[in-house]
């Protein structure tokens, strides 16, 4: 039993901290919400340099081959930070979703530039319904020669608006089929919708958009396994998210709780606030060993099918719930625009309904207990 | 990053389980059930079996009855007692005073007491709470005087888990009554059989008497009883209350979850208008969120694992790990009993009474927890002092 980080995450955690607290200011990541683009292509580029894109690809695509658990570390961080970026659609979602299961031509083809942070991506599962259900596909690819031909819509698509290659679910005849879709296809439109977080969620259309074969990721018909065996990395990483952002309410929380005087005393000495503060980390504590936890048991390769949906919606409930909290103890304050803390209420609220609702996860665990 | 024990750890708990399951000790006689701590009810059989097979007082000096083994071997104990539902009470108490006497007693004392608890023969009570000293543990009024070679108590104790079933007790004297408060308190062993110890079982909202309180009235102990230094018993027993924060918290996740396996059965043989209750999206989604409060509160001792494992201080995080565990019981047990809906009332006497009924018990048991061993007002406030600076 040991839940500190090693030599090299510390040192990761500690780069990817000062990198972000240095050149992602708050100023930044409100003027991204507004921002069509919605991140800086030239901080892109400097996270590229230290190594974010490629951290968990193998080195022959041009990665550095880190564990899962040292890519959370940075994960964390970036949630801190609230980092505006494309980061997790590209690198976590398409990225980590050809190095899963992709073939070899697959990977040398989009690994290195998503490494290079040149090709952005994203994975399109989600439909009208907006359900997490995997199974939940409308989206048609028919068979044409040794061609697919695409048509549906998606709804809900990180990133999208910037990606260069889209992941999507499509029915097959005998299930569902993931295709990598050049989002410069024919047929293929981008809108971008408009979130309370003001992150860039989209729906993707497919107008018969031609595919070759060579397209399909992990295997005809087999969509389904393939995105269930993939998505509790992403869950654990968008826990790990959340932590860093959990984490930094907490902080300034407690930091506004032992400098704002009330009565001649810090209001954080109050008992009434001394209570809150005690079940804000304990919440903060129990999501922070949960998410890791399951980023240490994804990484060896042992079951999670119970641990990652709890995890999800403990994480994402004890975050939301908590934002109430810390709101309460900032005050009138916290209810403005200019301060910080309504960028973590307001993206705790977005990352409790992305990757599946606490209710969709509760459905899981249901499942795994076998009920 | 490793959330893993090591091979001879997990060796360990194959064995360990392996003898749980021998001696069956789900199903060992015991006086009074399970509260809801997950270490079970008190049973002598359970000490005596385990005394015999070398697993009480493992982490003790070899020279005095244990192993010397590291706290993750008693740490495992308990997590696998709480899974099986084993009633190893007794042994909690053996352990918790017994490591008082470990730590703070004289060689003497070591050698008085520790290789017979060890053997299962020598049991514990611990006499800390009064009348008008619970919370407010320093305002307690019993004490002793020095009279020769001994010391005479007179007072009384109340709240002792089963001090009706343990040969001794540990209590807490006032021994300097003009002494400064927190500094005029010393513990000694007081053996239940000495004249002038009353036990009287204290009838409980459960219907059970599971706790006692204990009258002293001029008994006599002798010197060499005192553990550790005269006049330092209060800073000893505010060690000590990690016992109630950790020890007596950490298998609450393990013990949830044996129950919680038992409901599921439950939920999937039990038909309602031809459907199981497994099948009723308003059932399986209670039992789910009591599944995902039992990983977080798993999730907060496996830090506070961590860091004993680490030695560090597990005060604050054992807090943390108590108030939660307990208020995570409260909510389990809540649900627990709506699922079986009518029949959770049936007690274990009732033929009818789903899961031989314990869920009633635990359901009242867990008022008691967030009481029993510090309030989870004085955990919080403990966390926001020491723990995050916020001292009022």
């Amino acid at each position: 039993m040991d839940i500190t980080l090693n030599e090299q995450q510390e040192m990761l955690r500690k780069s990817a901290k000062d990198f972000i607290a240095n050149r992602v200011p708050k100023k930044l990541v409100r003027d991204m919400e507004s921002d069509p683009k919605g991140f800086v292509p030239e901080l892109w580029q400097e996270m590229a340099g230290l190594g974010w894109m490629g951290l968990v690809f193998p080195e022959k695509y041009g990665g550095i081959d880190f564990s899962f658990i040292d890519l959370c570390v940075v994960l964390e961080e970036m949630g801190r930070g609230a980092v505006p970026s494309p980061f997790f659609s590209t690198v976590v979602m398409a990225g980590m979703l050809i190095n899963d299961a992709g073939t070899d031509e697959q990977k040398a083809a989009y690994l290195p530039g998503i490494s290079e942070g040149k090709l952005f991506g994203t994975v399109a599962m989600k439909e009208a319904s907006g359900s997490y259900n995997t199974a939940v596909v409308d989206t048609k690819a028919t068979a044409s020669g040794s061609d697919y031909v695409i048509s549906g819509t998606k709804f809900f698509i990180p990133d999208a608006h910037v990606a260069n290659i889209i992941i999507v679910s499509a029915k097959t005849a005998g299930g569902v089929t993931l295709f990598i879709v050049d989002a410069a296809s024919p047929g293929m439109k981008v809108t971008p919708m408009s979130t309370f977080s003001g992150d860039k969620q989209c729906v993707v259309e497919f107008n018969n958009v031609k595919v070759p074969a060579s397209a399909i990721l992990g295997g005809l018909d087999k969509g389904v396994t393939v995105l269930e065996k993939f998505l509790p990395k992403a869950v654990i990483a968008k826990c790990a998210e959340m932590v860093g952002g959990f984490g930094a309410m907490f902080d300034m929380t407690l930091d506004y709780g032992k400098t704002r005087i009330a009565f001649g005393k810090p209001i954080g000495t109050f008992q009434a606030l001394q209570v809150k503060f005690a079940d804000m980390l304990a919440d903060l504590e129990s999501s922070r060993i949960m998410t890791y936890k399951a980023a240490w048991r994804i990484t060896n390769d042992m079951p999670v099918d119970r641990l990652v949906p709890a995890t999800k919606t403990w994480v994402s409930e004890a975050f939301r719930r908590q934002t109430f909290v810390a709101h309460q103890i900032h005050g009138a304050i916290g209810f403005t625009w200019d301060h910080d803390l309504q960028l973590f209420i307001r993206r705790a609220k977005t990352a409790e309904m992305l990757l599946g609702t606490p209710q969709e996860h509760r459905e899981r665990v249901a499942k795994a207990l076998g009920l | 990053m490793d959330f893993s024990y090591t091979p001879e750890e997990t060796a360990f708990r194959e064995e360990f389980r392996k003898f749980l399951k021998e001696i069956k000790a789900d199903e060992l006689p015991n006086r009074a059930g399970e509260l809801g701590y997950g270490f079970g009810g008190w049973s002598a059989e359970f000490c005596k079996e385990a005394g015999k097979r070398g697993y009480l007082g493992m982490t003790w000096p070899k020279e005095y009855g244990g192993k010397g083994l590291s706290p993750i071997y008693l740490v495992i104990a308990f997590q696998e007692g709480a899974t099986m539902g084993a009633q190893m009470e007794g042994f909690f108490y053996t352990e918790a005073v017994g490591a008082s006497i470990a730590t703070y007693g004289s060689d003497a004392l070591k050698k008085k007491f520790l290789p017979g608890a060890a053997k299962g023969e020598i049991s514990f009570y611990e006499g800390l709470s009064e009348p008008e000293a619970g919370t407010d543990l320093l305002n307690m009024k019993t004490k002793a005087r020095q009279d020769g070679d001994n010391w005479i108590i007179d007072g009384q104790k109340v709240w002792q888990s089963n001090g009706a079933f343990a040969t001794h007790g540990i209590v807490a004297c006032i021994t300097d009554p003009a002494g400064k408060r927190g500094r005029n308190i010393s513990c000694f062993i007081a053996d239940s059989s000495t004249p002038g110890v009353t036990i009287r079982p204290i009838k409980e909202m459960t219907g059970e008497e599971t706790f006692v309180e204990v009258f002293l009235d001029g008994v006599k102990v002798p010197d060499e009883n005192l553990v550790g230094k005269l006049n330092n018993g209060f800073a000893q027993v505010m060690e000590t209350l990690i016992w109630d924060r950790f020890w007596a918290r950490l298998q609450k996740a393990n013990f949830c979850e044996y129950v919680l396996n038992e409901l599921i059965q439950f939920a999937k043989t039990t038909k309602v208008g031809g459907k199981t209750l497994a099948e009723d999206p308003v059932v399986k989604n209670k039992l789910a969120q009591m599944y995902v409060e039992i990983e977080a509160s798993r999730a907060l001792y496996d830090r506070a694992i961590a860091m004993l494992k680490a030695g560090q201080d597990i005060t604050i995080a054992s807090c943390m790990g108590k108030f939660f565990a307990d208020e995570m019981g409260q909510r389990f047990f809540t649900s627990a009993v709506d699922i079986i809906g009518i029949y959770g009332q049936l007690t274990p006497k009732d033929k009818w009474a789903p899961l031989k009924g314990k869920l009633a018990h635990l359901y009242f048991g867990s008022f008691g927890l967030s009481l029993a061993g510090g309030s989870s007002e004085v955990q919080r406030t403990t966390i926001a002092g020491r723990g995050l600076g916020l001292a009022g």
